[in-house]
């Protein structure tokens, strides 16, 4: 027994929450896939944390105590607040495709470490990347194509203005 | 470079605009060149540059680490800048797509 813990283990709660539903820790067991003795062992922790029985084991079943009442629809709010929380952050973690159209010219070698990160931040997505050019990516953006995000590159045919705009390098011949 | 004076150039396939351009820039300044190498994407242009093949033209950042530029002759005609450019969001992006946006235009600066 910790006898600094202060923070109800939700598993613990949902075991009681279930036995209160099922009637019996027999019954509670398979729900809970679980062996009976491992759920009574649970009801034991959380009968030790609170410092008071929770259960009555008669021959019929289990019932609860006015403590363990009060517990369980504790364990009710608590839980829901639980799923909640697990909802709402499947939300911000989207799953799902997301298909990047990107010309081959794009920082090179760049774009391992950029993939790594989408990997990072966004585990349940599935990337498909594909390297196009750049025309075809530009024309299919128009058209709304196949792809959720287009990268490509354009020449820079007119004469060079005085501020830069963002996102432009200098072309330059390179030889082995 | 040969002593031919006739310039060795590793290109990507004619349907690329940047190779397009390239070899009409060369026409235009009247540079001999011949296509010493074709590779079918930039990691092979790469190799091929690597391997001492020719000279090619590409965007700063994507110029590898082992290349040189080449001084020498002939001299080649300037080059004009490139651009990247996301495609403009469209409606009822998701937040995750707004994200991974960023992420790429965060590499632009």
């Amino acid at each position: 027994m910790d006898k600094i813990a202060r923070h109800f283990d939700l598993e613990l709660l949902n075991t009681l929450l279930v036995i209160a539903e099922s009637g019996s820790l027999s019954a509670a067991a398979p729900k809970l896939c679980r062996s009976q003795s491992a759920v009574s062992e649970q009801v034991r922790k959380l009968e030790e944390m609170c410092g008071l029985p929770l259960l009555v084991r008669g021959k019929t079943g289990a019932s609860l105590t006015p403590a363990g009442r009060r517990l369980v629809d504790h364990a009710r709010e608590l839980l829901a607040r639980s799923d909640a929380a697990y909802r709402d952050m499947q939300g911000v973690q989207l799953a799902g495709d997301l298909r990047l159209a990107i010309t081959d010219y794009f920082r090179p070698s760049a774009l391992p470490g950029i993939l790594r990160r989408v990997r990072d931040q966004f585990p349940r997505l599935h990337l498909h990347v594909s390297i196009r050019k750049s025309a075809l990516i530009e024309e299919e953006a128009a058209a709304l194509g196949d792809f959720d995000i287009g990268l490509s590159m354009a020449i820079w045919i007119k004469a060079a203005p005085e501020i830069e705009p963002p996102g432009r390098t200098p072309d330059c011949v390179a030889s082995a | 470079m040969p002593g031919d004076g006739v310039l060795p150039l590793v290109v990507l396939p004619n349907t690329c605009s940047l190779q397009r351009f390239i070899v009409a820039k060369l026409n235009a300044h009247r540079v001999h060149f011949k296509i010493a190498h074709s590779a079918s994407g930039v990691g092979g242009l790469h190799l091929a540059l690597a391997a001492g093949l020719g000279v090619t033209c590409l965007n700063t950042s994507s110029v590898p680490e082992s290349a040189v530029a080449f001084t020498g002759i002939p001299r080649l005609p300037p080059l004009p800048e490139v651009e990247f450019r996301l495609a403009p969001p469209r409606t009822g992006e998701t937040a995750v797509i707004s994200e991974v946006t960023d992420m790429l235009a965060e590499q632009f600066s």
